[in-house]
């Protein structure tokens, strides 16, 4: 098993239907992908391709209908919701398009409640840090309905850091945002990979925002049709065209 | 969890009002019912005529039934004897044991009574007020009194004057000797010479117990006790004065109980209801959490500890104003006779205890519901458009409800076999919660099926808008169901309460006239006088009269089962009896009621094994027991069964002592010849003031249930405006969406109100069901007919007033919703 442990997160064959018998919908497909450590990487695909599911299963919100996912070294299919809970806890950082913060709480309040949830008294030190390095520190005692959509995103990011998790996983992070701001963000994304060797996975449809990834893994009706390192834009973009324009090609 | 809990409803105190209002008005009935009920127990009457008797002895009321372990409140005064006073004068300790004595008397002003509720007392007892003599002399002659100041004001008299006094009946001359003052005494009071009053009274009431300087109060109670007679202090005082009040009493206890525990019942269903929408209305962030690391187990204890905080608070707060709301409905009954005004209303902190506790713990037993729900939370929810909930059949909901419609089924079952006449009525009020819990936990599932058989007739008269309704409230269920589920419980615990009460007033009417046949009665201020008796016969075309009285009694032996509320007595003279009573007689004959006799039920005589001329032994209201001879046996409705005695021998012994009505039968010429005008107090009425005269007594009753039942029912008034409110104000967004998609505001606001009509029908249609379902076997067990008796309006007005409450709760907070600008308010959220 010396393998699993290479990866930080790891699927093989992972299938997911939906609803069940004859008018059951395949998700995912039979899906085997390993994302090693320390790595960026974005997943793309056209709508109903299967990506949201892809995260589900990866990050162990949902089970999978077959097949086996490894989380940091760990057989997600073996634990029961409480442990499964526990290790989102500590291994692992969401990341939404929206509504990703407690309304009611303040800044420092979400970005601490995962480590108060585990029962840890969250460090000042690390709390400044992670503020700092999402440049927040001003904005510690403001509530979400204060901030900007940007500064909003960056607070779910420092949340997101300050378990120091293995892997974080973001669900079109840069959706509801402008240009510039995306750009910050993806940039916030980058620096774990690059400074501390997390591992970050990140669902988009947006090529701009895949190209800061290393690379980029591309879904089709629930099966893994393609992948790009190194990506660029316009490479992403040209990929992304001929998977829209492929299934009309074929009825054709 | 606390502090996460507290932080998030510091922030999130809009979505938690709901609850905190449910917690707070549940906590405060409960409380008040507790007030109520510690009121009753204590019966705390401040002694007025006896407040300066340390001790006062008087008979005792209560009496341990001879088949069973229960105790009777006896109605009448129970007397202490005359030997008593002397045995008590020698205690060590007692300077002097002075005898009171009562009976009816009321000065005249002109032929009019001046103060009915006056009485006449021996002068010697005046001492124990202490009353003094603010002018004159006190009575020694036979023809002297003393008025007190108010009284002699009112009739205006003065010192040396002749007044009329009616005793007993019967208008007599005296002169007023002195005027009497004793502050704090409210009661009315007329002294008489010590001979005079004690030739008129017949019995003492109870003796005043003057203690030496520096005697042990404890230690000459003691020395005074024995069986049958009680010795009073404190406060408890007062009840010798007032003797109905501990009967009243132990009906309030039993009013207050009964309240009390449907107050809980419905407590817990409101809060129940408003915690699980809290928790729906949130379930995008309860996801999150579960996103970000919660445990199920947390986000439980989470739910649980929010709900917790709310209902602290809140229920602590309830004991504020419980002490103002229960004092106001103590006054409302006491008005209404249910029990004596002159009762203080008193709580101390063990109902308001009961009521916190009983809050918290249906706000845990809520907390613990809803938490389960929230704790089922997926966290994919979190990515997804929140979804509209499509599961809610649990294993436990289906045993839970099966377990309550069971229970309903049960209830109508003992109610339909084993019970008969008013009694019956003590089954519903379970019967109704049951049912409408059982169908509650359905709810979802009714919603939906009662909606699938609605929408076509909407359709066809509404067209597309009705047809989106009705597809709305399909999709939506399960929140429907949440407005759907407190309408439900406020028309059935409305209207079956109420067609109860009616179909019980009806039907004891109707008993009530077939057993008297009377064409008129006479009633008198202070009694009746055998004279005036006497001279109604006399009168030409009066083909039979004969004095009555009503009482309270036991059976001592033979034993066999009784309630515990005694038999009720009819006392009739035996001459009069079968022309005045309209009784079917199966064997001997009514007018053999003189002496020591009675007339009972067929019924009872068999249970009894006992027929005409066999003995029993009866235990009168004043504590007496008799032996009675059986001259008659009659047949009477099940559950409305009276026993006869004799006249002459049930009024001797009655607090009064005399009989309280004529009875008779004349000619309507004959009856306005009556001789009543040298009478003073004395009134004819006719059949139907006869009626009226007893519906009076029933009225209380009725009015009584009526003040609860809306108390309760405007507490479960209170939980649909909020469901309906927060439902109405959650869905501001989808609002904005349809007007986006080219809905007007008037189509948006038609389809509100046509939804608004489906939850309305669908409730009270389920409403109505709970309704039948308790009443039925109630009416049939009370009047062989499934339906109830009374007035349709009743049921129209429910329906109405609950047709309104949701129009109003659904259209003005959405009528304020569509005020935004679309745009705006689909994109908040």
């Amino acid at each position: 098993m010396s393998s699993n442990q290479d990866y930080a997160v790891l699927l093989d064959g992972v299938r997911k239907v939906y609803g069940k018998g004859g008018n059951g919908v395949v998700a995912l497909d039979g899906v085997t992908l390993g994302l090693p450590r320390g790595t960026f990487t974005a997943v793309m695909g056209p709508s109903g391709s299967g990506k949201s599911t892809f995260l589900h299963c990866a990050a162990g919100l949902d089970r999978p209908s077959a097949g086996t996912v490894w989380l940091d070294g760990v057989d997600l299919g073996s634990l029961k919701e409480a442990a499964l809970t526990r290790l989102r806890r500590d291994r692992i950082g969401f990341i939404f398009q929206a509504f990703n913060l407690l309304p009611a709480l303040t800044v420092a309040q979400n970005v601490t409640l995962p480590l108060m949830l585990a029962g840890r008294k969250p460090p000042r030190a690390e709390l400044a840090e992670v503020l700092e390095r999402v440049g927040l520190t001003d904005r510690r005692r403001h509530l979400p309905a204060q901030l900007s959509g940007g500064q909003q995103q960056r607070v779910a990011i420092a949340r997101a850091l300050i378990a120091r998790p293995a892997v974080i996983f973001a669900d079109e992070p840069t959706g509801a945002l402008d240009t510039r701001t995306a750009r910050e963000i993806l940039g916030l994304l980058r620096e774990p990979v690059r400074t501390a060797g997390q591992t970050v996975v990140m669902v988009t449809h947006d090529p701009v925002a895949a190209s800061f990834a290393d690379r980029v893994v591309f879904l089709a009706d629930g099966q893994l049709v393609d992948r790009l390192d190194r990506p660029t834009p316009n490479a992403v973009a040209e990929r992304m065209t001929s998977l829209v324009e492929a299934p009309r090609l074929v009825s054709q | 969890m606390f502090r996460l809990a507290f932080r998030s409803l510091r922030r999130r105190t809009g979505s938690f009002v709901a609850t905190f209002i449910a917690v707070f008005v549940g906590a405060m009935i409960v409380m008040a019912c507790g007030g109520l009920m510690e009121t009753a127990i204590r019966a705390n009457v401040p002694a007025q005529r006896l407040a300066a008797a340390p001790i006062v002895v008087a008979g005792d009321q209560s009496y341990k039934l001879t088949s069973g372990e229960d105790s009777t409140t006896l109605v009448e005064r129970v007397p202490v004897s005359s030997d008593l006073v002397r045995t008590i004068a020698a205690v060590p300790g007692v300077a002097r044991a002075v005898p009171e004595v009562s009976f009816p008397a009321t000065t005249l002003r002109g032929d009019q009574p001046v103060a009915p509720d006056a009485q006449g007392h021996s002068w010697t007892s005046a001492v124990l007020a202490p009353y003094h003599l603010a002018a004159g002399t006190a009575p020694t002659r036979s023809d002297q009194v003393v008025l007190d100041s108010g009284l002699a004001a009112r009739t205006g008299v003065s010192i040396g004057q002749h007044v009329r006094i009616l005793v007993r009946g019967e208008p007599r001359q005296f002169t007023v000797s002195g005027i009497g003052a004793a502050p704090g005494v409210k009661q009315s009071a007329i002294f008489f010479a010590p001979a005079e009053a004690t030739t008129l009274a017949k019995s003492i009431d109870a003796i005043g117990v003057l203690l030496r300087p520096h005697a042990d109060i404890a230690a000459v109670k003691k020395a005074i006790a024995r069986p049958g007679v009680v010795a009073l202090t404190g406060p408890d005082r007062g009840v010798a004065e007032y003797p109905d009040v501990r009967r009243g009493a132990s009906d309030l206890i039993v009013l207050a109980a009964v309240f009390g525990g449907m107050a809980a019942a419905v407590t817990l269903f409101v809060i129940v209801s408003t915690l699980s929408l809290a928790a729906r209305h949130r379930q995008r962030e309860l996801a999150l959490l579960r996103t970000i690391g919660m445990t199920p187990r947390q986000l439980r204890w989470m739910v649980r500890c929010e709900a917790l905080v709310v209902a602290i608070l809140a229920a602590a707060l309830a004991i504020v104003p419980a002490g103002a709301f229960g004092h106001w409905l103590f006054d409302q009954l006491a008005n209404h006779g249910v029990l004596p005004t002159v009762v203080t209303y008193y709580h101390g902190w063990i109902p308001l205890l009961t009521g916190l506790g009983v809050a918290l713990l249906a706000s845990f037993g809520a907390a613990v519901v809803a938490g389960h729900r929230a704790a089922k939370t997926r966290p994919v929810e979190a990515l997804v458009e929140a979804g509209v909930q499509r599961h809610w059949v649990s294993p436990l909901r289906v045993l839970l409800a099966i377990a309550f419609i069971g229970g309903g089924f049960a209830l109508a079952i003992v109610t339909m076999t084993v019970l008969s006449g008013p009694i019956a009525a003590s089954t519903a009020g379970p019967a109704v919660l049951c049912w409408a819990i059982g169908l509650a936990l359905l709810g979802p599932g009714l919603t939906k099926v009662a909606t699938a058989v609605l929408q076509w007739p909407l359709r066809f008269l509404t067209g597309q808008g009705g047809r989106l309704a009705a597809l709305n409230v399909r999709a939506r269920a399960i929140p429907m169901a949440a407005a759907v589920m407190p309408l439900m419980l406020a028309s059935s615990i409305a209207t079956a309460n109420i067609y109860m009460q009616t179909t019980t007033v009806h039907e004891m009417d109707r008993a009530y006239t077939h057993s008297v046949r009377a064409d008129a009665v006479l009633t008198g201020a202070t009694g009746l006088s055998d004279q005036l008796l006497a001279q109604v016969r006399r009168t030409p075309g009066v083909s039979a009269a004969g004095a009555y009285v009503a009482s309270t009694g036991v059976i001592d032996y033979p034993h066999a089962s009784q309630d515990s509320d005694g038999w009720h007595l009819q006392g009739v003279s035996g001459s009069a009896a079968e022309a005045t009573m309209s009784l079917p007689v199966t064997a001997g004959r009514l007018a053999n009621l003189t002496g020591n006799t009675v007339a009972l039920p067929v019924s009872e005589a068999h249970k009894l094994h006992r027929g005409i001329g066999d003995q029993i032994t009866m235990r009168l209201g004043d504590r007496v027991a008799v032996n009675l001879r059986i001259v008659a046996l009659f047949t009477a409705k099940s559950g409305y069964e009276t026993i006869l005695l004799p006249v002459d021998l049930l009024a001797a012994h009655t607090t009064d002592g005399m009989p309280t009505q004529i009875l008779l039968r004349a000619s309507p010429q004959a009856i306005s010849a009556l001789p009543v005008s040298q009478w003073p107090g004395v009134r004819v009425a006719d059949r139907a003031a006869l009626l009226a005269d007893y519906d009076t007594g029933q009225q209380t009753g009725a009015w009584v249930n009526y003040l609860l039942v809306g108390m309760i029912v405007a507490y479960t008034v209170i939980a649909v405006a909020n469901t309906l409110i927060a439902a109405t104000t959650r869905r501001r967004r989808e609002f904005a969406l349809q007007r986006l998609t080219g809905a007007t505001r008037a189509l948006v606001l038609r389809m509100m109100g046509l939804e608004s009509l489906l939850v309305t029908i669908v409730g009270l249609a389920l409403g109505t069901v709970v309704t039948m379902a308790t009443l039925g076997p109630f009416c049939w067990s009370l009047r062989g007919s499934l339906l109830p008796s009374g007035p349709l309006w009743i049921y129209l007005v429910v329906i109405g007033s609950a047709a309104l409450l949701t129009f109003a709760a659904t259209l003005v907070p959405g009528w304020v919703a569509l005020r935004t600008r679309p745009v705006e308010a689909a994109a908040a959220d």
